[in-house]
């Protein structure tokens, strides 16, 4: 017999079997029990498919080791906890010395960077078998962030010997 | 290397200039952080440079701001390495054996860039975890010597919690710490001279002062003159941190 047209069809065996009554109605149920021949392996909770994964470093694979999974390199050595964005120091920097002088009116000294607006230098003091005030007697100042300069108004060989102490407020 | 520049007076400076901070490109900030080992508190690195300006903090305040800005720290210290940075790289110093050793979450990152201090200037300094306090105890204070290079007479004796740089045309400094010379630091006077032998050897001034008690300390001068002394890198150029003296 041919036609042209279409014909209905209501499916209530298979194999002999009655067909299952379909959870939505119009919709075929079909309940997965081989993969490629093999029998599915029973999920450990009902419903969900129980996946293995397959290991790799391309596109949609997870590298994994010894039953391990293994992310890029970190590169972040505070981990993903927080950074201290507040954090307390200690009021101050100090730093001290002493420079000498010989046959020299004037002599600098190298110090540890500071910002001038905040530090201050302070002239402690001179030891010198140097008897007259021209000879002895000084001025000390923080010349730039890095150096301090004393001054005398008169040479002398004899050693003269002026100690300071640079602090900053930080 | 720690950005130097030159003063008027010639002189050499290593705090940061303005003008770097104010080359920051649009919507970037100039930043100075330092990593310390949460554990042991030691200095793991510094970078500083120009990256990504944090959005929107200046509406939040109080709690919000600080945990603003500690989210903004977090993002950017996460993209730097001594091996790269995502951001734009002004200067950098790194202990990268103890950043390799560092496990992740074993450092704390923090802005240092308010102190305007040099790259490395840390180097020596302490992270107390506990308290929250980043700090330079007495174990971080070196002891250094300044020498002028044509008299070889030491000119200054200094104790900084942070390293010295030259900065005096015709003077170098010198790390004495650990050296046999660090035990008549603050006695220290008088000159190096090479003798007889080719080796190096220090004289001390045999001055007084006005009580008639030496400079030099006997003590200080048993030292002075017993030191052996390498001051082979007195003909080098300066490095950043002092040429430590050879240690015997």
């Amino acid at each position: 017999m041919s036609g042209v047209g279409s014909s209905g069809g209501d499916v209530k065996k298979w194999n002999g079997t009655a067909v299952a009554t379909p959870t939505v109605a119009g919709v075929p149920e079909t309940d997965t029990t081989h993969w490629n021949g093999t029998a599915v392996t029973t999920p450990d909770t009902a419903g969900s498919p129980k996946v293995t994964l397959t290991a790799g470093s391309g596109i949609g694979q997870i590298l994994l080791t010894s039953g391990a999974v293994t992310v890029g390199t970190n590169n972040d050595k505070t981990g993903y906890s927080l950074t201290a964005g507040s954090y307390s120091v200690r009021a101050s920097s100090t730093q001290t010395g002493t420079i000498t002088m010989a046959s020299v009116t004037t002599n600098t000294a190298t110090i540890s960077s500071v910002t001038t607006t905040r530090a201050t230098v302070s002239h402690n003091g001179l030891r010198t078998a140097v008897d007259t005030n021209q000879q002895s007697f000084s001025t000390m100042i923080l010349t730039n962030a890095t150096t301090v300069t004393v001054t005398r108004e008169e040479q002398v060989s004899t050693t003269t010997v002026n100690g300071y102490t640079v602090s900053e407020l930080v | 290397m720690a950005l130097a520049c030159r003063t008027p007076i010639g002189a050499i400076e290593y705090v940061v200039p303005q003008s770097v901070q104010d080359a920051a490109p649009q919507g970037a900030i100039y930043v100075h952080l330092a990593w310390f080992n949460v554990g042991n508190g030691r200095w793991i690195g510094e970078w500083a440079g120009y990256a990504q300006s944090p959005e929107r903090i200046q509406r939040l305040f109080g709690e919000r701001r600080l945990h603003a800005l500690d989210q903004w720290v977090h993002h950017i210290q996460r993209r730097i390495t001594p091996y790269g940075s995502e951001w734009y790289t002004v200067d950098a110093e790194w202990d990268v054996d103890r950043y390799d050793a560092c496990p992740v979450g074993g450092a704390v990152c923090l802005d240092v860039t308010r102190f305007g201090w040099p790259v490395g200037d840390h180097i020596w300094h302490r992270w107390d975890d506990l308290h929250r306090l980043l700090d330079w105890p007495d174990s971080s204070g070196h002891r250094f010597i300044e020498i002028d290079v044509r008299t070889l007479r030491v000119e200054a004796q200094q104790h900084s919690h942070r390293p010295l740089r030259d900065a005096v045309p015709g003077q170098k400094v010198f790390d004495i710490t650990g050296t046999p010379l660090e035990r008549a630091w603050g006695g220290i006077h008088g000159r190096f001279v090479q003798r007889g032998n080719g080796l190096w050897g220090f004289e001390p001034d045999t001055g007084y002062d006005r009580a008639g008690r030496p400079l030099v300390l006997p003590a200080e001068r048993k030292t002075l003159i017993e030191a052996v002394i390498d001051l082979q890198p007195i003909a080098t150029v300066p490095n950043k941190i002092g040429i430590p003296l050879s240690r015997y």
